[in-house]
């Protein structure tokens, strides 16, 4: 070492190798506190789940982003020529090492897997150039003694070139995913904070080179790593915000912590009594802040976790509700049918004749009970749905021909008050849907006694339709009658909702048809909805499904 | 180190392919350090150099 040459103007007054007062204090402010949160944080992801593989990559990549940072403060405070040319000549190792472990660290992120072979393979394949000519005249071509700077060579172009392509294939990775309408809201955000957090960094980091290469002002560079702390705040809000809320509070201390290292190292560069007292002022209000901060936090688990208690409580009481109504309506469905049949026999004068009063006596028992059983048979339905019980047997058939039967089954309704009706569809074509027979076409009575029972006057319009853009079969019903209100149509086929006009037009029901016909839709993977141009303007309503392949 | 770099996780390709690029950096960090830190060969332009 002691053929060393030492640059002009430098003084070797800290071990010998460095001159301390050559960098600009901004560096030291920036470059070692970003250069240890960076590690804090390599090390606290991490430790959360030491098996994780972007926990292990993010180690990785915070530690050689800080070692990049220990070569910079290397590169503008050694007085060596030897030492500062080899700095120089290894930055692009680490350059390129954060860059490719960015690109791998946001694949496993958004696709929750491991790179494949052939990817990890073309990556290393890219980067191997930089890595073979770091010793090479292309990475660094001379030193320049006056300025006891090395001079960047040709290889740096390839390396902004694919620090520039990097930022591309991460942005195309991310929005590959982002597109994906499968995929949950939650994690769509989460790629795209994620992402936000990458590309900030990395656009930031590699600008800052660039400027600082084509201008040959390196002050440019100390910027850079600022990126690295934003990234680092949207990285802790995703890690703290997905997971446990413990986690969420070594989080926020983390961060309080972080800052409140941040500032006072300020007391290091300060030299004045004024300037002192401000960093000390600001120190106490910041110890303040985080103190509450934490504090707040702390309350906000607290609450989270007395919610959390409450809900698991409800879904499980939910759950017994449902279990009861499901065994309830169970025990009283057998009876209901057992009246219901006997009084069929007694109105059809099997068990002999009776008279007219007895007659309008069991006739009304009889309806009652009818309607007793279809309110049963809701009930049991919306039990079953809520439980996840309901079972679906489908089978091929025309969906013309169960139109045909339900309305040929409704028509005695639809003459009893006195509407006109008509079927449009192609007799010569089939409608051949894939579909559960009893349940799809409990959608159908359901939808068209739903028409009968608000249309007082007028007429009622069902027509079939096929749509071969869409591969569908849509069923149309179209009626005159009492119409609904625009607000009320989204509500229309939640649990227990009625149109505002159902009591005035004198209706009975449960509002759970609709519902269960949209639940039952959703089953076949198709859809239900209604349209209505307002009160007293009709409505429309449509059941639509695929066609069988 | 070995759980940090996920080796026991690895498939074997995977592993060679880790072990050969972490050999190409020793390999190109030592011979970067011994041409410039010890054996100073490179080439210093604007000749004023003071020599220890």
């Amino acid at each position: 070492m002691n053929n060393l040459l030492i640059c002009p103007d430098a003084t070797a007054n800290f071990i010998g190798l460095f001159d301390l007062s050559i960098a600009p204090t901004l560096l030291y402010y920036s470059y070692i506190p970003i250069a240890v949160l960076s590690l804090f944080f390599g090390f606290f992801v991490f430790s959360r789940d030491v098996k994780s593989l972007l926990g292990r990559i993010f180690l990785i990549l915070s530690f050689l982003f800080s070692l990049f940072l220990v070569n910079e403060i290397v590169q503008w405070t050694a007085v060596h020529a030897n030492i500062v040319y080899f700095s120089w000549s290894i930055a692009p190792v680490f350059q390129i090492l954060i860059w490719v472990l960015a690109i791998y660290f946001v694949s496993v992120f958004v696709n929750k897997r491991d790179l494949s072979f052939a990817e990890k393979l073309t990556l290393s394949i890219v980067i191997l150039p930089v890595l073979l000519l770091i010793p090479s005249d292309l990475n660094v071509q001379f030193f320049d003694i006056n300025n006891c700077e090395a001079v960047s060579g040709y290889m740096w172009n390839y390396l902004y070139i694919f620090e520039t392509l990097s930022i591309l294939c991460i942005i195309a990775i991310s929005l590959k995913k982002y597109f994906d309408r499968k995929l949950d809201l939650q994690i769509r955000r989460q790629i795209l904070i994620l992402t936000l957090g990458m590309i900030l960094f990395l656009s930031l980091f590699a600008a800052s080179n660039i400027f600082g290469e084509i201008t040959k002002i390196y002050e440019v560079n100390l910027i850079g790593p600022v990126g690295m702390i934003i990234f680092l705040g949207l990285l802790t809000f995703l890690i703290v915000r997905f997971k446990t809320f413990n986690i969420k509070l070594v989080g926020s201390q983390a961060l309080v912590f972080a800052i409140i290292f941040l500032v006072g190292s300020e007391f290091f560069f300060v030299t004045t009594l004024v300037n002192r007292i401000l960093v000390g002022v600001t120190l106490l209000l910041v110890c303040i802040g985080g103190y509450y901060l934490v504090k707040s936090v702390k309350n906000e688990i607290k609450a989270k976790e007395s919610l959390q208690i409450a809900n698991a409580r409800l879904r499980e009481l939910d759950k017994q509700k449902s279990e009861f109504i499901s065994f309830a309506t169970h025990q009283l469905r057998s009876p209901l049918t057992a009246i219901k049949g006997n009084t069929s026999l007694i109105l059809e004068g099997d068990l002999g004749q009776i008279s007219a009063p007895l007659k309008d006596v069991v006739d009304t028992i009889y309806t009652s009970v009818k309607t007793m059983i279809n309110v049963v048979e809701d009930y049991l339905n919306i039990s079953r749905i809520e439980l996840g019980t309901m079972k679906y047997t489908l089978v091929e058939m025309d969906f013309k021909d169960l139109l045909k039967e339900v309305v040929n089954e409704q028509k005695p309704n639809i003459d009893a008050k006195g509407l006109a009706y008509s079927l449009s569809l192609d007799e010569s074509q089939t409608y051949k849907i894939k579909a559960d027979s009893d349940k799809f076409k409990q959608v159908i009575m359901n939808t068209i006694d739903n028409s009968i029972k608000y249309t007082k006057i007028g007429s009622i319009v069902f027509s079939l339709n096929k749509d071969l853009k869409k591969n569908t079969v849509q069923l149309k019903i179209s009626d005159t009658g009492v119409g609904i209100e625009p607000g009320v149509i989204p509500k229309l086929f939640q649990k227990f909702t009625r149109a505002a006009n159902a009591n005035e037009a004198n209706i009975h029901g449960t509002g759970l048809g609709l519902y269960i016909a949209k639940e039952i839709m959703n089953a076949h993977g198709g859809r239900i909805w209604a349209e209505s141009a307002g009160e007293g303007k009709g409505s429309q309503f449509y059941v639509e499904i695929p066609l069988a392949k | 180190v070995y759980n940090v770099l996920s080796l026991h996780i690895m498939d074997n390709k995977s592993k060679e392919l880790l072990v050969f690029l972490v050999v190409v950096i020793i390999c190109s960090i030592a011979v970067t350090f011994y041409k410039t830190v010890i054996a100073g060969n490179f080439e210093i332009r604007n000749d004023i150099e003071v020599r220890e």
